[in-house]
């Protein structure tokens, strides 16, 4: 059987139902949900073939794809099929999960198998597998690195440790500091692509990119960026996010994007839809950036006024609450958002389009997810410290205490993963295993991939951790006035005053999220907003290339 | 209301106004393309036998009215298969011969809704039911040596709850 049969011009002549010539099998097989045409698979030997049509499996593939990234990485918009095809196995070969569930797929079927079999063992509520990795410091932040298949965690003391994510070896320790300050610990940590970006307490975010041969650690630092606001009060960032070869940093009161693709190691990566919704502080304000289609890149910045037409923030109890560090995270991948309040409970808000295409997110008046306990010792022994959705099918609520899996359609619990180090200060979630860090200087790694039957203890060096005098960074070299010269390139302050509503016409369209020609849905999910002219302040990027001089 | 005539496959003459015949673009171009001075002699369907054109007409009758298809076919048309009318399920209510000869008649006549409502009624015969069931509802043989059924529960190991 060959499992490459992707052109259905082979399957003339095969009697698949008695009656019916081999092209309506086609049309039949392509209405169905993929659980059905999993099992389609095993009726008889020329249903094989015609199940084995990588066509078929294209938009349910292309959909678990969209939800699995939440729409940050479409695929180019205009391919053809069988492009599109290639492309998408591609991705999920080498870059969906760190674990090496999709490695060896050759077909779309192949890859829908095994995401079939991911989304039972999730909604079954419970890992198949567990790990324990020994950090030695609390854990500060932790993420995914897909395409190398790491798990990448920061400590107390600014060390940045690397771990084989499907074997939980220890890989490598590295300390990542900024100039003239040394190290600080990171507080949040995001790897896309051939980037690291490490945001610190002391507010500067340190940019690393992948390189070969580095010794102990797989990125080398290329740069620093340093918001305004973390340059004059010394703020960090509250919530850090990449989106393709951007990264987006949120601080109380402040948004700023950064191009980062001139340090990935290759050239400009298409992404030129973008919005972004993030916590700062006890505001939520909403981002929206975009790239040009034709010249160079550009990026502007918009703040929004205080009297925002969202109404997102009176939907949960922990609205204007003095612990209003809620929690939220994109849902599905049609721009919906999850938001965690501080008693647990949690709200969904779809995003809808509204006539004159403006997006706008529908609270639920009822929470997905209703409270644990909204008493004073939860609220500040259990807090939220993160939500992630998978898919549309499962949420999963981190507190300091544990992990709890919720139905994403209606808030049922399915499960509640053991968890018994401490508290959980930090998580990221792939698509076959969840991690979290704790303050008891544990890794705790979830498997939800079949085949990895064993628990794993991993050990990180027993020797002292480097001293910063021992660190080895190539930033050493530059000059400590580096911020100075940094905000030197980034040109003066723009123009100061409230920046009009974003809503209103000009030629500047801003689109979310998805390709809406690929992704086959009745609904389209491309959400465009307009910016009023004048509504947008141009900042220029800095040169970040004179700063490794 | 023009009234026009079609025969079909084993001869028989069926009235038909021309609005309704016109569903299928495929008469709709013949029409066009003899102009119509020729209405009046009957238009021969020679694929599709009385019993089934009768059926597939009066399909057509009750969906006169529709409005055109979208144009953008690949992603609007894939709605999800239980999206079939009420009135649309009652319509394909009938043995599985009768099933496959509407849709290959609604195929050959280039009827798109009638296909589309046709695959998913099939499409909801097939939707979760086991292999075994999918062989019997549609008496297909299961034709896999015993080697081939050994190689499927390997496979299933992915696929399968353990």
């Amino acid at each position: 059987m060959d499992p490459e049969a992707d052109d259905s011009g082979d399957l003339d002549g095969l009697d698949g139902l008695p009656g019916l010539p081999s092209e309506m099998l086609l049309l039949i097989l392509e209405q169905l949900d993929l659980d059905s045409l999993l099992r389609c698979h095993n009726v008889c030997r020329s249903w094989r073939r015609f199940t084995a049509v990588e066509s078929i499996h294209l938009p349910h593939v292309l959909r678990a794809y969209a939800e699995l990234t939440h729409g940050t990485r479409p695929l180019p918009p205009g391919l053809d099929r069988p492009e599109a095809v290639k492309q998408l196995k591609q991705r999920f070969r080498t870059s969906v999960s760190a674990l090496p569930v999709f490695a060896e797929c050759s077909t779309l079927r192949d890859i829908a198998v095994r995401l079939r079999r991911l989304d039972r063992s999730w909604l079954s509520g419970t890992n198949t597998n567990f790990a324990s990795l020994y950090h030695e410091r609390p854990v500060t932040a932790v993420a995914v690195d897909t395409k190398a298949g790491l798990i990448v965690a920061g400590d107390d003391r600014g060390a940045i440790t690397f771990w084989d994510a499907p074997t939980g070896t220890y890989r490598g320790r590295e300390h990542f500091s900024l100039d003239g300050l040394g190290c600080s610990a990171p507080l949040h940590i995001v790897v896309e692509g051939d980037l690291m970006v490490i945001a610190t307490t002391f507010g500067g975010i340190i940019v690393a990119a992948r390189a070969e041969n580095t010794g102990s650690s797989p990125f080398l630092k290329v740069a620093e960026i340093w918001t305004r606001s973390a340059e004059d009060v010394g703020e960090s960032a509250a919530s850090i996010r990449m989106e393709g070869h951007i990264c987006i940093v949120g601080e109380t009161g402040a948004v700023s994007f950064w191009d980062l693709s001139r340090f990935a190691g290759r050239r400009f990566i298409h992404m030129d839809r973008l919005l972004f919704v993030g916590l700062t502080g006890s505001r939520i304000q909403r981002i929206a950036s975009h790239a040009s289609q034709d010249g160079p890149f550009r990026q502007h910045l918009w703040e929004l006024p205080e009297e925002s037409h969202y109404s997102i923030l009176v939907v949960g109890p922990g609205a204007g609450a003095a612990m209003g560090c809620s929690r939220l995270c994109p849902i599905g991948c049609d721009g919906g958002i999850l938001v965690s309040w501080t008693d647990s409970s949690v709200y969904k808000l779809s995003s809808n389009m509204a006539p004159d295409n403006d997006p706008v997110w529908e609270p639920q008046p009822e929470p997905l997810i209703t409270a644990f306990s909204n008493d004073l010792p939860s609220r500040l022994y259990n807090r939220p410290v993160g939500i992630h959705a998978r898919g549309e099918q499962v949420v999963c609520l981190f507190q300091q205490n544990g992990i709890n899996l919720f139905s994403g359609r209606d808030g049922v619990p399915i499960g509640a993963l053991p968890f018994s180090y401490g508290a959980i200060t930090c998580m990221a979630v792939d698509p076959a295993f969840i991690v979290v860090g704790t303050d008891y200087d544990v890794l705790c790694v979830y498997y939800f991939a079949p085949g990895h039957q064993t628990p794993i203890r991993g050990q990180g060096p027993s020797s002292p951790i480097a001293t910063a005098a021992a660190v080895r960074s190539p930033s050493m070299q530059v000059k400590s006035a580096y911020k100075r010269k940094f905000w030197e390139a980034m040109g003066p302050d723009p123009p100061e005053g409230p920046l009009g509503p974003l809503v209103g016409s000009s030629e500047l369209e801003l689109e979310l999220r998805m390709a809406k020609n690929i992704i086959p849905r009745g609904r389209s999910s491309a959400v465009a907003l307009r910016s009023s002219p004048g509504g947008k302040v141009p900042r220029p990027l800095p040169e970040c290339s004179s700063l490794e001089s | 209301m023009a009234p026009m005539k079609l025969l079909s496959s084993d001869n028989v003459e069926i009235e038909v106004e021309k609005e309704v015949a016109e569903r299928s673009v495929l008469i709709k171009n013949m029409l066009e393309d003899v102009g119509d001075t020729t209405v009046g002699a009957p238009i021969p369907i020679p694929n599709v036998n009385e019993g089934v054109l009768r059926k597939v007409i009066e399909w057509c009758e009750h969906h006169r009215n529709d409005p055109p298809q979208p144009a953008d076919e690949d992603s609007d048309s894939r709605k999800k298969s239980t999206d079939i009318e009420e009135w649309d399920q009652k319509f394909m209510q009938v043995d599985q011969e009768m099933l496959f000869e509407i849709i290959l008649a609604a195929n050959y006549l280039d009827i798109k809704p009638l296909l589309d409502v046709g695959c998913k009624t099939v499409a909801n015969m097939i939707k979760g039911k086991s292999p075994e069931e999918i062989r019997k509802t549609f008496n297909i043989q299961n034709d896999f040596t015993p080697e081939e059924e050994d190689q499927i529960r390997r496979e299933n190991e992915w696929a399968e709850d353990r």
